[in-house]
């Protein structure tokens, strides 16, 4: 491994190193270009400042799309979620910080739903994460499968890919509508006091949480099975010769050389986990049986759309952010650490 | 030993694929032909025709395997779908056959939309926004356009929006902007933020510039929903009231008055005990009184019994400050569904809306539901529904019920025409136009005639196609006799306040809790909603004038 590592890593650093004689051809070329102005420009600018200039201005259509539509409305979000706004969105007084203390149950309120709504979404994940990607990874090593007509198969697990969540959300709630009969043995032999999966405190979380591993499948089939098969077959060969056939091929092969892969699907599905929102409103439509299902995003929808509460919004919407943030640093320093690169 | 490693790879790959698509399938196998109800009611979340096709294909020698799954959803269907479909898995050894008999995912005709006809020259043009969808939204259009045909000083665009709520977060939205439109179509609830826009034309002082006799013809408990402070705000314009729906075929069989309208809750309990019928598990099949947990009934109720929702005086003559709704007009009712539920009377769907909207329905006009709950506005929908299923349900509406003793009375709900302040003179004075055209007791007996909702005019009734339509539909009367006897009081008017929409949520949510049990009382679900409800109404109060 480490010998595939070494040169690997000077290649990265190799930009680096000759990046400063590049800057120098590079304001070469432009101070060659400008000649005639610069009688005007005054001779201290530092090439640097110049090169910037012209850095931003190459990157200014990407920069200004992203400065409108995502920059300013979070810039405008975090500044909004210090105020109490009038009906129509503009800022009516400050409010210090007593949305966020009201979001964490700071402030002696005794009211924790959003607390709650918080650890829903953790809930949520912890559902989701793991059981979509075993599944994913078990899908992706039954379709590297030698058989003739294994391209249908791949096919067939990927086709969730092809349907929205909004579309798979319609139909799996008619899936678990109570005149279908699966929901009905189901309801039945859970003995629940619902009619439906979706209006039971104890079912819906779960049902949500099924149908978006469902959803989210042909996703991660597609990424687990091209990182299985970007693994080059001389090391299962040389793996046979060692006796690792099977069980101990995939552990000591497969597992540890697609850990980059299942990193990355792990991150993305934590964040679409938190992100999660279209399912909810599609199957639920509200905060969910006994606020079961009343994820991050939904509150932070009805406290919009349902309270006009734009001030409060933003807040819970501040507070996602931190925690994706947080989150997502977390995991990269843990499994960094554990994971193999090739 | 290669072959048979082989095999057993496709054996395996065989079997998670059938079981991906056999949950699918199986889960088409429906117990009953589903019939989902236009509920005219609320906005109708999307209900949607999916079918999983389910084919069985041939694989490799001696290995069939069940493969294929096609999934439509479209996301809104506004009128009926119905899903019928059985499939049959049978796995026995290394043969895995699926069988399909597939789908019959009958799509009731979704309605093409009309088109609007277009602007003659010279006329004076006004946009209208409105949020009603589907069939209903096309009789708005063909109502503009016999509006637009009827004479040619004035034209209107009608501009469809998503919904009622997204008529007017728009609305507000476009404050800011001045693209206004001129006229809008605001759910009931709305009424006090349209006030608090301050862009709003009231129409009483159009009404008072003509001087025209028009709120003496308009139906009493209508103009009343819509006047705050003695003031007519906008135009009325479809307006409905619930009512208890039940099968008649199922009262005769079990001996109770298919006639009587009105019912108390003792009595609604008694009839259930008799209408319920279990299999021998104890499952209900069917329900004597089922039915969705909606805050608009709850208004009723309580209006039902001479209570206030909100106060001061419902908001009528100075702004609501407080929520009253926890007080024991609201655990009345709370008792009684709970009572349904906990004795085995009968089953709650939960929360009103989408999918849980459309079980009712189903469950009712199939018969596997005696007694429910809904708008008058569903009337028709029930009647061709049922027909569809069979016609074992004879629908019969009755008033809603009421605790012993409590004088009855029902709350106006529905939409009304907003005025905005936006435009020409000219155009101000075009939209007071077509919204007093829209009130003439002809165009109402159209509206009503093809919709289910009740004229806003008296003078209606007097129509020969209301007088037709009422002869079609007898039931219809008996929810205008329910509305005519209406004690006129700030608790019959309805409450008026600015975030009725994130209440009536947490009214929902407190009804479901109180429901399964997380409440110990009913007074402590509904303390709960107030104070959640309290705190989002004080904000809002404080950041308007």
């Amino acid at each position: 491994m480490s010998l595939i590592d070494k040169p690997q890593k000077e290649t990265v650093r190799f930009p680096d190193n000759r990046r400063d004689s590049s800057v120098g051809e590079m304001t070469e070329i432009t101070l060659g270009l400008t000649n005639q102005r610069r009688v005007a420009v005054p001779q201290r600018l530092n090439p640097r400042w110049k090169e910037l200039g012209w850095a931003l201005l190459y990157i200014s259509p990407a920069l200004l799309i992203f400065l409108v539509f995502t920059y300013f409305p979070f810039i405008r979000s975090v500044w909004l979620s210090f105020y109490v706004t009038t009906p129509t969105g503009e800022p009516a007084r400050f409010n210090d910080v007593k949305y966020y203390s009201r979001i964490l149950n700071l402030d002696g309120s005794g009211r924790d739903e959003y607390l709650k709504s918080i650890l829903t979404t953790v809930q949520f994940s912890l559902m989701v994460v793991p059981l979509g990607i075993i599944t994913a990874l078990a899908l992706a090593v039954l379709a590297t499968a030698k058989v003739r007509i294994i391209g249908v198969f791949r096919t067939i697990f990927t086709s969730s890919v092809a349907i929205s969540v909004a579309s798979a959300s319609v139909i799996w709630s008619l899936i678990y509508t109570p005149t279908i009969k699966v929901t009905q043995w189901l309801v039945d032999l859970l003995h629940l006091k619902s009619e439906s999966l979706l209006n039971d405190a104890s079912t819906a979380l779960l049902a949500v949480a099924f149908m978006t591993v469902w959803s989210a499948l042909g996703f991660n089939f597609i990424i687990t099975l091209s990182g299985i098969q970007a693994i080059p077959q001389d090391l299962y060969e040389s793996g046979r010769i060692d006796g690792a056939n099977g069980w101990t091929g995939f552990r000591y092969i497969t597992l540890p050389l697609l850990t980059p892969t299942l990193m990355f699907l792990f991150i993305i599905s934590t964040i679409q986990c938190f992100q999660a929102f279209t399912q909810f409103n599609v199957m639920i439509g509200n905060e969910g049986p006994d606020n079961s299902t009343n994820v991050m995003v939904y509150s932070l929808f009805t406290a919009f759309w349902k309270d006009n509460r734009y001030g409060f919004a933003s807040a819970i919407s501040v507070v996602l952010f931190a925690i994706l943030i947080i989150l997502t640093v977390i995991q990269y320093r843990v499994l960094d650490k554990r994971v193999h690169y090739q | 030993m290669k072959r048979t490693r082989n095999l057993g790879q496709l054996l395996a790959l065989g079997l998670v694929t059938l079981l991906l698509t056999g949950l699918l399938a199986a889960c088409g196998d429906s117990t009953a032909t589903t019939t989902t109800v236009a509920s005219t009611t609320a906005a109708v979340v999307g209900t949607t025709a999916a079918g999983a096709t389910t084919a069985a294909s041939a694989a490799a020698a001696k290995t069939t395997t069940a493969a294929g799954t096609t999934a439509t959803g479209a996301t809104t269907v506004a009128a009926g779908t119905t899903t019928a479909a059985s499939a049959t898995t049978v796995a026995a050894g290394a043969t895995t056959a699926a069988s399909a008999t597939t789908t019959a995912a009958v799509a009731a005709p979704t309605p093409t939309a009309v088109a609007p006809i277009p602007q003659p020259a010279g006329s004076v043009k006004i946009t209208f926004w409105y949020g009603l969808t589907g069939a209903l939204g096309n009789v708005v259009q063909q109502t503009v356009n016999k509006y637009n045909s009827s004479q040619s000083k004035y034209y209107v665009e009608a501009i469809q929006q998503p919904s009622y709520d997204d008529t007017i977060n728009k609305l507000n939205t476009s404050l800011a902007g001045a693209t206004l439109p001129n006229v809008a179509q605001i759910y009931d609830i709305g009424t006090q933020r349209m006030i608090d826009t301050k862009k709003i034309l009231p129409v009483q002082d159009f009404i008072d510039k003509e001087q025209l006799n028009i709120i003496s013809d308009l139906e009493p408990a209508v103009a009343s929903y819509y006047t705050v402070g003695g003031k007519l705000y906008s135009m009325p314009f479809n307006s409905s009231a619930p009512v208890m729906y039940f099968d008649k075929n199922a009262f005769k069989e079990v001996g109770l008055d298919p006639e009587k309208k009105i019912w108390t809750y003792d009595e609604v309990l008694e009839a259930a005990k008799k209408l319920v019928k279990k299999d021998a598990s104890g499952k209900i099949i069917r329900g004597g009184v089922d039915f969705t947990l909606y805050s608009w009934i709850f208004e009723q109720e309580l209006a039902t019994q001479g209570a206030v929702f909100a106060a001061p005086d419902n908001g009528r003559n100075a702004r609501a400050t407080n929520l009253a709704f926890n007080n024991d007009a609201g655990t009345n009712w709370l008792n009684f569904l709970k009572k349904i539920q906990d004795d085995g009377l009968g089953r709650s769907w939960g929360r009103d809306g989408g999918a849980n909207s459309s079980t009712r329905d189903a469950k009712f006009v199939t018969g596997e539901t005696a007694i429910t709950f809904n708008s008058i506005a569903g009337l028709r929908g029930y009647i061709s529904s049922a027909a569809q299923a069979g016609g074992k349900v004879d629908v019969g509406v009755a008033y809603i019920p009421r605790p012993t003793g409590a004088k009855g009375g029902v709350i106006i709900g529905g939409a009304s025409f907003w005025i905005t302040n936006t435009g020409t003179p000219e155009q101000q004075a075009a939209s007071w136009d077509f919204v007093k055209w829209t009130a003439l007791p002809e165009i109402q007996a159209y509206w009503s005639s093809n919709t289910g909702y009740y004229p806003i005019r008296k003078g209606a009734y007097d129509v020969q196609e209301m007088k037709d339509t009422l002869a079609k539909y007898p039931q219809f009367n008996v929810a205008i006799e329910q509305l005519r006897a209406t004690e006129p009081s700030s608790a019959t008017q309805g409450a008026v306040f600015g975030t009725f929409v994130s209440t009536r949520q947490a009214i929902e949510g407190a009804m479901e809790q109180f429901l399964a049990g997380k409440f110990p009382t009913a007074k402590a679900a509904l303390d709960d909603a107030a104070s959640k409800s309290n705190d989002t109404l004080s904000e809002y109060n404080s950041t308007v004038k």
